[in-house]
């Protein structure tokens, strides 16, 4: 333990006092740092949610177009980080032609907006718009974690719009052992919560978020020390940490349906889920299904996506592992070279 | 502004000078010194002083949000802040190990000395930084949004708000002491604040429904909220101490049983490694406990309570002022978004019915495909189909 030396000690106080120095220097002669650049028009708009089109310079290869659905829960943007670890640019590349619904940032006037609103209702019309604009009666929804889940539910009610279903990271059974945040939801009174704050703040969900690795920040922080002088390397961590500090509100009485009937009361495995009084089943998903999880997920544990598989009425049904975690998936080096092209070739064979 | 970046720019280049110096003083020490770790002591006492004092210092202007940061960004501002807050913890660390450390460098370390070389004080401060028990950042954010709120409200209000006004910016002072959690504050603050809204508002409290005693029957409902939760938040903080102090022993064994192997950290950052990874598993295992969840739940509910008693507590001092109160825009919101669902289902309706006039008809094979309004920004949940 030579490091425990006075000399070391003091040269550590001295290194760590410099590095921070560096630190302030750099981080004050940046500006914002972008993310979710990736070039992308707005075809639709109604309220605060917007359908986003990504704009190709070639023509797709693949006919069918692909609407992704991410959570409510934090920004897209993490999934076109950067230009060179960009999902979006990555499904680009290979050929598929791609919209996102941009659920944008609630303010208190939509504290009353519920599950199946945002469900039966903008993705819907999403939806929609995007059969119109393509003349395609289906469509391939690519669903990310909660908005995995939302895809699930719709595939569910309307079967006949989606052709083909990817779900990523997706939470579908909410009562796994490992799954902290189900543990949490079982204990928290979300009607006091949403009648208290109407919509429930986006810094709360990121304070649990921290919660699940609690002292990852100080680590990553500490780390990061090692690299002010290396304007790549900060810039990366910069845009990620943008992403995470970018946290909407949630739509107060969507999070209490969320919470009470998915995380509490498990009932989208039950089958008793029901959004605008029809039952929500399962059962009737039969299109296509790529279910894709991540090996080391914190947030979204294996055993809560897995099940997806046996439940649904697809025959034509694959499951993936993936190495990572909830994010890593999305911008870790291997997803550059391989997540994408994976989804892009499991498509094209369907994409007759 | 200018008086902030200042201080930065000040701290900055002195940086550089403070760094030299312990450079300086570190090629003095030798080897025959018999005092150069109390040398090596005071020059890191005197670092974490100075770096005390930056924190401080720095934590006002940032949470003011009057543009007084140096940084272009906010996002590199929060950085920077999250930088410091970091490397305190990581420094704090090193000092509190240091003892252990070295007496396992010197084969003198007892295990059952462990805590007595442990400094305790600073064990509990350290916990509590490492879980924001220190900047109370939830009550911070609450009591800011909460001033956010009056200010807005006594921005619209008429003359009558006048002696309002300057007795809650009187009382603002206190929302720095209750940031600290210190229940004698909120009293007092609140007894002011009821006194002054007493005098100036009596003329108008003699007009409504809501007089003097339900205002101060709901103080005391909130006083006794405040106790609830400060009871509930020291258990959470005595589970978290509980926790450590077990995964600090256990960290203790794992150096100890290296030592004896003669397989030890070669620098402090891979003790720190070392000792994250045995405290994260520790305290993810904790947070997966019934228990834990519980408290949790409950120290929620009894913050939103809080919240939500507050707001009453607000509207009522507000009430007799022209302003729009949140309850009464809640209201509003609420009809206009039942409103917005009528709509948008007699629009649905009048697309159906439009597609059914026989003009409009698709032949037979042709696709028909019902594409919402893009001009009309209309929210929500179609009839079921």
């Amino acid at each position: 333990m030579n490091f425990l030396s006075p000399q070391r000690v003091l040269e550590e106080f001295a290194a760590t006092t410099s590095k921070l120095a560096q630190g302030f220097d750099a981080l004050k002669q940046l500006d914002e740092v972008a993310v979710g650049v990736a070039p992308k028009q707005a075809v639709w708009k109604k309220d605060k949610v917007q359908l986003l089109q990504y704009v190709r310079e070639t023509p797709a290869t693949a006919r069918t177009p692909i609407l992704i659905v991410y959570a409510l829960v934090n920004r897209h943007d993490m999934i076109d980080i950067q230009a060179d670890r960009s999902f979006i640019r990555n499904l680009q590349a290979a050929g598929l032609d791609l919209y996102l619904v941009d659920w944008g940032y609630p303010t208190p006037e939509d504290r009353y907006f519920t599950m199946d609103e945002y469900i039966n209702g903008y993705l819907d019309d999403a939806v929609d718009v995007i059969r119109a604009r393509t003349g395609q009666p289906a469509i391939t929804l690519m669903g990310i974690c909660q908005g995995g889940t939302f895809s699930v539910i719709y595939s569910a009610l309307h079967p006949q719009k989606v052709k083909n279903l990817v779900t990523l990271v997706t939470p579908i059974d909410f009562a796994t052992p490992r799954d902290l945040l189900s543990k949490w939801a079982k204990h928290l009174d979300v009607d006091a919560l949403v009648d208290a704050h109407g919509n429930v703040p986006g810094e709360l969900l990121n304070a649990g978020f921290a919660l699940l690795k609690p002292l990852l920040k100080t680590t990553k922080y500490v780390s990061i020390l090692n690299a002010v002088d290396k304007p790549e390397q900060l810039l990366n961590f910069l845009r990620m940490e943008q992403w995470i500090a970018d946290s909407p509100s949630q739509a107060g009485e969507c999070f209490r349906q969320f919470v009470k009937e998915l995380y509490q009361q498990n009932r989208l495995v039950k089958g008793t889920l029901e959004l605008s009084g029809r039952p929500v089943r399962l059962a009737n998903i039969t299109m296509p299904l790529l279910n894709i999880y991540a090996q080391e997920d914190h947030l979204v544990p294996p055993e809560a996506s897995i099940p997806l598989n046996d439940l649904v009425g697809s025959l034509d049904k694959s499951l993936t592992r993936f190495a990572g975690g909830h994010i890593g998936v999305f911008v870790g080096s291997r997803s550059q070279k391989e997540l994408a092209p994976g989804i892009a070739h499991w498509l094209h064979e369907r994409d007759t | 502004m200018e008086q902030t970046a200042t201080f930065f720019d000040t701290w900055y280049n002195s940086t550089a000078k403070l760094v030299n110096d312990w450079r300086e003083a570190t090629e003095k020490l030798n080897g025959e010194q018999r005092n150069m770790w109390d040398e090596a002591g005071k020059m890191q006492q005197n670092w974490m002083s100075s770096f005390q004092s930056m924190m401080q210092n720095m934590q006002l202007p940032f949470m003011g949000g009057s543009g007084s940061s140096p940084f272009a960004h906010s996002g590199m501002q929060d950085a920077f802040f999250n930088m410091l807050k970091s490397t305190d913890v990581y420094t704090r660390l090193f000092q509190l190990w240091q003892p252990v450390l070295q007496a396992m460098q010197n084969n003198s370390f007892q295990s059952q000395d462990f805590w007595k070389l442990i400094d305790q004080q600073g064990f509990k401060t350290f916990v509590d930084k490492l879980f924001g028990f220190d900047a109370v950042t939830p009550v911070r954010t609450f009591m800011d949004q909460s001033t956010q709120m009056m200010k807005l409200w006594m921005s619209s209000a008429t003359e009558a708000s006048k002696n309002f006004g300057p007795m809650f910016s009187n009382g603002l002072p206190f929302f720095g002491s209750l940031t600290q959690l210190n229940p004698q504050s909120l009293t007092q603050w609140y007894m002011q604040m009821a006194q002054t809204a007493q005098r100036s508002m009596a003329p108008f409290w003699g007009s409504t429904d809501t007089g003097q005693i339900p205002s101060m029957q709901s103080v005391v409902e909130m006083m006794e909220q405040w106790g609830n939760y400060m009871a509930k938040m020291n258990q959470l903080q005595t589970m978290l101490y509980k926790h450590s102090v077990s995964a600090w022993e256990k960290v203790m064994q794992t150096m100890a049983d290296k030592a004896k192997e003669g397989n030890v950290p070669t620098d402090f950052n891979q003790f720190y490694n070392e000792w994250s990874a045995i405290n994260e598993a520790e305290f993810v295992a904790l947070f997966n406990t019934d228990e834990y969840a519980a408290l949790q739940g409950e120290l929620i509910k009894l913050n939103s309570e809080m919240n939500k008693a507050y707001e009453k507590q607000m509207e009522v001092f507000l009430q007799p002022y022209p302003v729009v109160l949140r309850s009464q825009l809640d209201e509003v919101y609420k009809v206009n978004h039942e409103l917005r669902g009528r709509i948008n289902t007699l629009e649905k309706l009048v697309d159906e019915l439009q597609k059914n006039k026989p003009e409009n008809q698709a032949p037979q094979n042709q696709l028909e495909i019902k594409t919402p309004n893009a001009e009309e920004g209309k929210p929500g949940r179609k009839e079921n189909k």
